[in-house]
């Protein structure tokens, strides 16, 4: 495989190296020969890094793979496969697997205990693993080993009611939770992160709810939908496509400012309260991947990111809300969440 | 714009463009294939076509995944036929009457099976068609109690499962609700039995369970008498219509399992196997002769297989209408509608029309072709019976760990593979009976997660389940289900005593 790919490479100097004698001496042959000799390793060390990207040596020389620790057709595979389709890694291609089961943490310790030669990557959720090694499900030595390489999406948590619900308005639920204690029932999946953050929304706005788990993003919405729960707590992307065909209302956003594609909900900030959370959805590397490649991943990423056909297809199609977090301020990020979430740990358990 | 209307709407773009048709009939064929072997499914067969849709228009890219569902889940009865292994999880009911009948006449057995399918898909697609608005909102009329209910009216027809020896029958079953406790529990997010390995914080795969369960299980079973002289199945020929006295009385189970079939799809999350399992002891129970199950009987294969496909249609259902996915596929096909910048739910019906046309008829279409091409290509198929076992078990075999290890693409499931495979020998060689155990491990998970998230919601207090008359029902049929043999033993024995 190697040898093959050797000699594909060769032949493809020697085609660029071909043509360019070949214009030089069309044109009027002003280049010395000298210079002619040097061509080859010129064109060697400038062919696969055309935008001024330099890969490090022999990176990737293989398939990288992506773990996804969700299934083919979710949100987050989704995002895996679009980067998979626009990144651009020369002769090499990225192929995205699915791991899943845990709460998305099988996927992840795949990659985790993968060989550190940058060529397993995986679909990283930071806030959940904080979550996950605050409750002891996952070690707590995690984020300081796991390389964090970069985040395109921050998607945003909302909070949505079903068309026909008699709170429209972010004011009118919380006015009425704040009179009926525990009464609004609020729908979410699992007993984690979601629940960790009604739980900061409550403490936040001070009204009390009842958080009731649910298994997966399609059951929460069902049960919203089909009455069976008031409202929906869920990330940007979930709530986008009942925000487009109008079968919800989103209430409120918890980000700085508004999102794009749910340009007329208003933030919490707006309504005077202090409340953001979402998840930034990224990528992650083994430990003990060497610093060039993560460096390079990370400005491949970019690349992806300055896309505008990416932006639109991640906004407009998929509803994830892009912000971009490079390498340092991703790693220094999620090693923070394990500190702000930490006073939510116990009043979770007693929850 | 009505279904009927969006559907001829369909079949006119179908007609107007071959290429559809082509992607229609490769997608069956593959999806047979992928069925027939045991170990690969339909669900392994979408994700890898998955990607390749990126590329070409939705209706291409539907048709093609939705062709492969239907051939997926109607290949499965070829070898739970032919070989006593189901292909496909969904196809293992198939197995009680589908291999005693094969043995006596294998072209019977097919030939019904691959009808049945054909019917059950049919009624689980023309409801879509019709009924797709209506029945969407009735699936939304479910909440964490009926899914109680109903996990709890599937464990109550164990009863008609556990065969001679009830207590086994019972411990059976009890294994498999312990199975399916191993993992994260999703309301306390704490481990339960996963005894420190970490790939098991997502419990069981159940492909590997059932695989391991049935196909190697019987694979070993086999072993035993594989060097004795055995009489080869007679080979008769396969037509391509059921004569009318194998359909003679099936009538009533068709309808019933097509129907048990399309209801089941409609729910999110319940699944192939439990329908069949549901239709399978309901057309025992209601049967003039239950005894006759298991042995090889036409109702047997006619419930499992009518169900199995009606649930294809059902799950379309969810995934069209409200953009919730009824089954695995149909979770992936809603990724591939939204890849193509399409939106499911009630505007797609609106605003693209001839998409969702295009899915009604593929999906037909899909179900006709499927029918004439594993009649056609039976010829062929029942040619493996004449493959010496010895060539063909450890083909099954790779087969079967290929199919674990792409699950979850991981070493560690053809372990979890091989495990079931040595409990499933163990069980069989002294006589505990594995489908309860199935049904046990398919349905805990839905039982224990519902009514959790019911006292969650409801302050710990039963009463609100009497407001729910829904799930009422469903467990009102389950106690009648439960109880309906004893009645039934006990009113032949007063007929016996004033006999």
């Amino acid at each position: 495989m190697k040898k093959f790919f050797a000699l594909l490479l060769t032949l493809c100097m020697l085609l660029t190296l071909a043509a360019c004698s070949g214009s030089n001496q069309a044109k009027t042959d002003n280049t010395p020969a000298v210079s002619q000799t040097e061509k080859p390793t010129e064109a060697a060390a400038t062919a696969p890094a055309q935008t001024g990207i330099v890969a490090p040596d022999g990176y990737p020389d293989d398939t990288v793979t992506m773990i996804v620790s969700y299934a083919a057709g979710a949100g987050s595979d989704l995002l895996a496969r679009a980067l998979a389709q626009y990144i651009d890694f020369g002769d090499e291609t990225m192929v995205c697997t699915n791991i899943t089961g845990g709460s998305g943490t099988i996927g992840m310790m795949e990659c985790y205990h993968a060989d550190p030669d940058g060529l397993t990557m995986c679909l990283a959720l930071p806030e959940s693993y904080a979550v996950q090694i605050l409750n002891g499900s996952l070690q707590d030595d995690l984020f300081d080993n796991l390389i964090m390489v970069a985040s395109p999406v921050y998607d945003v948590d909302t909070i949505s009611v079903r068309a026909e619900s008699p709170y429209q308005t972010l004011d009118d639920l919380l006015a009425y939770a704040k009179d009926h204690p525990g009464e609004v029932t609020v729908a979410g999946v699992g007993s984690g992160l979601n629940k960790w953050m009604v739980i900061d929304l409550m403490q936040k706005t001070g009204v009390e709810l009842k958080y009731v788990p649910y298994s997966d993003a399609n059951e929460t919405r069902a049960a919203v939908l089909g009455g069976q729960a008031d409202v929906l707590f869920s990330q940007a992307c979930e709530s986008k496509p009942y925000y487009d065909s109008k079968e919800m209302t989103v209430l409120a956003v918890a980000a700085d400012e508004r999102v794009s594609f749910l340009s007329d909900v208003p933030t919490f900030k707006e309504k005077g309260f202090e409340f953001v959370a979402g998840i930034h959805r990224g990528f992650a590397v083994t430990p003990g991947t060497p610093d060039e490649i993560v460096d390079y991943l990370e400005a491949k990423i970019k690349e992806v990111y300055d896309n505008p056909e990416f932006i639109d297809y991640m906004n407009n199609t998929l509803g994830f809300n892009t912000v971009w977090t490079g390498h340092d301020a991703y790693e220094a990020l999620s090693l923070e969440l394990v500190d702000t979430f930490k006073p939510l740990l116990e009043v979770a358990a007693n929850y | 714009m009505s279904g009927i209307n969006t559907f001829l709407l369909g079949c006119s773009k179908i007609i107007a463009d071959p290429m559809i048709l082509v992607l229609i009939l490769l997608g069956v064929f593959m999806g047979v294939v992928f069925g027939s072997i045991p170990g690969l499914t339909g669900a392994l067969g979408i994700s890898l076509i998955l990607p390749f849709t990126y590329k070409i228009t939705a209706e291409y890219g539907l048709s093609v995944l939705i062709a492969i569902y239907v051939g997926s889940i109607a290949g499965g009865l070829i070898s739970a036929i032919l070989l006593n292994i189901p292909g496909t999880p969904s196809s293992l009911v198939t197995c009680f009457d589908g291999a005693p009948m094969a043995k006596k006449s294998p072209g019977k057995a097919l030939v019904l099976g691959t009808f049945s399918s054909l019917i059950g898909g049919l009624v689980g697609g023309f409801a879509m068609i019709l009924l797709s608005g209506p029945l969407a909102t009735f699936a939304l009329q479910f909440g964490y109690w009926e899914y109680f209910a109903m996990g709890i009216m599937g464990l109550c027809i164990v009863v008609s499962l556990v065969g001679k020896d009830m207590l086994k029958g019972y411990m059976s079953a009890c294994i498999g609700l312990l199975i399916g406790m191993v993992g994260t529990d999703s309301v306390s997010t704490v481990t339960r039995f996963t005894y420190g390995f970490w790939q098991l914080n997502g419990g069981f795969s159940t492909l590997p369970v059932l695989m391991g369960l049935f196909a190697l299980t019987e694979i070993m079973v086999c072993m035993r008498t594989i060097n004795q002289r055995t009489e080869r199945l007679t080979l008769d020929r396969v037509p391509m219509f059921p004569k009318k006295e194998w359909l003679k009385g099936t009538g009533k189970t068709m309808v019933t399992s097509s129907l048990i079939g399309t209801c089941v799809g409609i729910l999110p999350g319940v699944g192939q196997t439990t329908a069949s399992l549901l239709a399978y002891t309901q057309a025992k129970q209601t049967s003039k002769h239950p005894e006759k199950f298991g042995t090889g009987c036409e109702e047997g294969v006619v419930a499992s297989e009518a169900a199995n496909n009606a649930v294809c249609g059902g799950a379309l259902i969810p995934m069209m209408a409200i953009g919730i996915p009824g089954d695995v596929i149909t979770s992936i096909l809603l990724g591939a509608l939204v890849l193509h910048g399409l939106q499911p739910g009630a505007l797609l019906f609106n605003s693209k029309p001839d998409v969702v046309g295009v899915i009604f008829a593929a999906y037909i279409v899909a179900n006709i072709v499927m029918y004439l091409m594993m009649l056609g290509l039976m010829k062929g198929f029942v040619q493996m019976l004449r493959i010496p076992l010895n060539l063909l078990y450890p083909i099954i075999l790779c087969a079967c760990m290929v199919g674990a290890i792409v699950t979850n693409n991981r070493v560690f499931d053809a372990g979890v593979l091989i495990a079931f495979g040595l409990i499933g020998y163990f069980l069989v060689n002294n006589d505990y009976p594995i489908p309860p155990l199935v049904l046990g491990f398919v349905l805990s998970g839905t039982i224990e997660k519902n009514f959790r998230t019911a006292m969650i919601a409801t302050n710990g207090s039963f009463l609100p389940l009497f407001q729910r008359p829904i799930a009422l029902i469903l467990l009102a049929v389950g106690i009648l289900m439960a109880f309906l043999p004893t009645l039934r033993n006990l009113k032949n024995k007063k007929k016996k005593a004033s006999a």
